[in-house]
């Protein structure tokens, strides 16, 4: 039988289900739980030990934070299975704490910090939220309350970015904004199709749905937020 | 074993919120938690 986060979860669902007094049978939704949990703390430990050995464990940990902070609001392209997602995700991360490394002067980072925001505020006024065919967002009340949270997460991280900057921490500061750049690159249509290409062609295998009605634009379901934008 | 499972519903509840914490995957929603 194959190990997979799903089947550890799922089993030990089922132990708990039946160790814990409840008049329904929750073991799915503890599985859910699990797998959610036990996920984030393998990909949290596979990103801190990377970055430990490269020896960028605080730039990793500030791209690591902004990145889920901008992610958590503004959603974005997902993989289709729970080790792509740990391989593409931990990579990427890890090499972007380590490029942050790179000296660059203050007026360089105020340009790059400037140039990310306006974009980040384009893409969150056009794209915001990015949804997944697993969990569509169709609500427009949602949709205006998630664009008005990703801005307003925008708009701190502009003001803390340049207060590093004025604080000569520049690799904090480059930190900062490769994290926000990779993360609401994922929201946009060019973001989906680099993950998908990845989840297809690169990285083969897994448990992709080959049912599930897939949006060519930006591999998501057809009703998504992008499409029904464009419609 | 109680209060790990009443952490777990927690956890599954914010799984479903718009306000998503997966950073690049995302588990397939037990239909018991679909609304």
């Amino acid at each position: 039988m194959r190990m997979t986060l799903s089947s550890v979860s799922t089993h030990m669902a089922s132990y708990l289900s039946k160790n814990t007094v409840s008049d329904t049978d929750n073991s799915e939704i503890y599985a859910y739980g699990l797998e959610i949990l036990l996920g984030a703390i393998i990909k949290l430990l596979a990103i801190l030990v990377s970055a430990w050995l490269l020896k960028s464990l605080s730039a990793t940990l500030v791209v690591l934070a902004t990145y889920a902070a901008l992610r958590c609001f503004g959603g974005g392209a997902h993989m289709s299975t729970y080790f792509k997602c740990l391989l593409v995700g931990s990579t990427i991360i890890v090499c972007l704490g380590r490029l942050s490394h790179i000296t660059l002067t203050s007026i360089s980072l105020q340009y790059l910090a400037i140039v990310a925001a306006v974009s980040a505020f384009v893409i969150c006024l056009k794209w915001v939220p990015g949804d997944t065919a697993i969990k569509p967002i169709r609500d427009r009340s949602i949709c205006l309350g998630q664009k008005i949270k990703m801005s307003i997460m925008i708009l701190l991280w502009s003001y803390t970015v340049l207060h590093l900057i004025q604080l000569n921490l520049n690799t904090f500061a480059l930190a900062m904004i490769l994290g926000c750049i990779f993360a609401v690159f994922l929201i946009t249509p060019w973001g989906y199709r680099l993950f998908e290409l990845i989840d297809k062609y690169v990285l083969r295998g897994g448990e992709n749905n080959d049912n599930e009605e897939v949006c060519y634009e930006h591999s998501c379901s057809s009703t998504c937020i992008n499409c029904r934008n464009r419609n | 074993m109680n209060t790990l499972a009443a952490a777990l519903v927690l956890i599954a509840g914010t799984g479903i919120s718009p306000n998503s914490w997966f950073i690049a995957y995302e588990p397939r929603i037990p239909e018991s938690l679909k609304r």
